[in-house]
């Protein structure tokens, strides 16, 4: 099923385009991210998807509907910063939440001890940390175990022990089927948690496409031998390799897909190379995101 | 209905100024209906002769039925306090953008709208019994007893305190959606309903010759004065005979029109704006 799909949303601030005709899908399952430098239109997105923001023009539709607040109720959704009112304990504003989501109230404790802070829910939310009130964000979310969750910036403001909880946790909740959409401007968290992705700048989509497909296209082998001179020239008879370069004393090649360091060190031993170093290494989606901005550029 | 009501009272229960207000409000109903016998007192005390009357105390106030037209008139003076009540609550809710979270959370916006129209009519109603229950307490004391059988005639005016109050809160808070400054809505509010449309209104209905019928007839259509002219001055009746027998026709139309207004605006701006 298609989870969400949106047709040409656009919204304009008086003269500023903050999403220009922005159309994509998300099927069920998927662990989306949402990237893009602050300021790309990721929150305005989120925001129209939501019906908090109005869209200029364009539409959208959730669970192959017309969204309504009944659309939102399968939803979990935390947007920017943790919206909650400072005088109620958390367990109260998770109260409140529960009537809203017309959930059961059992699952107040449930979603507190999951986010570990069940001990603190009696005191009120203005006496929490940052890091506490996005846990409390998370948890509010959680509340009616919806099938698609929707995180903005979720480590946001956190301590890194904070930070790879709230990883763990995303991972395990993505682990158990649910639909999630994270946007981020932190590459190492998407591609840490997402399966698939999409890169905005200025309101504009510049790239759709699944994280493997990414990563797979920047898998790199280093390799460097005592005489370099002499391996050039015989690497340069491989077959497999589409790019070449040189740095650091290394050769970093980029390889076609199914070459593995071993054809690369057998084909280097039988014409008498011995080598000094091979490392194959994860490409990274900093890579691949600076490649889609500079084509954009 | 349940759920909104629920919702509303979520919010509001652990809301120390809404308490704070709502007990001063409570106070002060009771302190002003029931000191006006305090005042005649003093009146008498002090010796003043009042259009023949030597002994002021004398003049029936508290009398069933006439209590009612005079207490509602009296209590209305401090219904702003009741819209800082609902301008609170909503500013409140748009400051920790508690709105935007609620539609977020599968709230629709016109169930916040509800929840809120809900808490208004409630509060209207708290404040209504209230002023009833005075009204029978002040009237068991004072009254001459020969008027207790008209204890009940002429609620209508609690109906129509009731209106004033309602109407006015959600003028209150048409604004608050408005302005969404809290203390700017508070501040505009005061000015307006105590200075700017009292002094016009003055002008307008007590102005010279040159002023043409319509100019007279203008701040009936005030928001403020006009769910003020529900309920007339009621203590003419002592001194020139004016009686006011029932509520107006015109009135309660033109209270309908902006209790209509200030709904539907409210309604639009949460529509059409971001929230």
């Amino acid at each position: 099923m298609k989870i969400l799909e949106t047709t040409n949303l656009t919204k304009k601030y008086r003269k500023i385009t903050a999403l220009d005709q922005l159309n994509f899908e998300i099927e069920e399952g998927m662990v989306f991210g949402l990237l893009g430098p602050n300021g790309s239109g990721k929150t305005t997105t989120l925001g129209m998807l939501l019906n908090v923001l109005t869209p200029t023009s364009g539409s959208f539709k959730w669970f192959e509907k017309v969204p309504s607040s009944a659309s939102r109720k399968k939803i979990g959704a935390i947007l920017e910063i943790p919206c909650f009112l400072p005088y109620l304990t958390a367990a109260q504003n998770l109260r409140v939440i529960s009537k809203i989501k017309e959930c059961d109230p059992a699952a107040i404790d449930r979603s507190l001890k999951t986010v570990g802070l069940f001990d603190r829910k009696d005191d009120p939310f203005k006496t929490y940390s940052l890091g506490m009130k996005q846990r409390l964000a998370i948890g509010s979310a959680l509340l009616s175990d919806p099938p698609v969750l929707i995180l903005d910036e979720p480590t946001n403001g956190l301590d890194p022990q904070g930070i790879v909880e709230i990883r763990e946790l995303i991972k395990v909740i993505a682990g158990s089927g649910k639909t999630i959409i994270l946007a981020s401007h932190l590459l190492d968290e998407v591609q840490k948690l997402c399966s698939d992705f999409m890169v905005l700048r200025k309101g504009k989509k510049l790239f759709q496409g699944s994280v493997e497909g990414a990563l797979m296209n920047q898998r790199t082998v280093e390799v460097a031998a005592d005489d370099m001179e002499q391996m050039e020239t015989v690497l340069s008879e491989f077959n497999g390799i589409k790019k070449m370069d040189r740095k650091n004393g290394v050769f970093v090649l980029t390889t076609q897909e199914g070459i593995k360091p071993t054809d690369l060190s057998r084909f280097l031993f039988d014409r008498k190379i011995v080598i000094n170093h091979l490392i194959e290494k994860e490409g990274s989606l900093e890579q691949q995101f600076l490649k889609i901005l500079e084509q954009n550029d | 209905m349940i759920r909104l009501i629920q919702i509303e009272w979520f919010k509001l229960r652990h809301y120390r100024p809404f308490w704070i207000l709502i007990g001063m409000y409570a106070v002060l109903s009771t302190v002003i209906c029931s000191s006006i016998m305090g005042f005649l007192t003093y009146l008498k005390n002090e010796g003043a002769n009042f259009r023949g009357i030597a002994d002021p105390t004398m003049i029936p106030i508290y009398d069933f039925p006439d209590i009612w037209q005079n207490i509602t008139w009296l209590a209305a003076i401090i219904k702003i306090i009741l819209a800082f009540i609902v301008v609170m609550s909503i500013y409140n809710e748009i400051n920790h953008r508690i709105v935007r979270q609620n539609v977020i959370d599968g709230l629709s916006k016109e169930e916040w709208l509800a929840s809120k129209l809900i808490f208004i009519a409630a509060l209207s109603a708290a404040v209504t019994l209230l002023l009833f229950i005075n009204g029978l307490i002040l009237g068991r004391i004072y009254s001459h007893p020969d008027a207790f059988p008209y204890a009940l005639t002429n609620l209508q005016f609690l109906g129509a305190y009731f209106l004033d109050v309602f109407t006015y809160m959600t003028f209150a808070m048409m604004l608050a959606l408005l302005i969404r400054k809290g203390g700017l809505v508070i501040v505009g509010l005061l000015m307006y309903t105590l200075m700017f449309e009292p002094v016009v209104s003055a002008i307008l209905y007590n102005g010279p010759e040159e002023f043409t019928d319509w100019m007279r007839v203008l701040p009936d259509f005030f928001p403020v004065q006009s769910s003020r002219n529900l309920i007339h001055f009621p203590f003419l009746r002592y001194g020139f005979q004016e009686v006011q027998t029932f509520v107006g026709k015109r009135e309660l139309i033109i209270v309908f029109c902006w209790f209509v207004f200030n709904v539907g605006t409210s309604y639009f701006m949460l529509r059409k704006r971001d929230i």
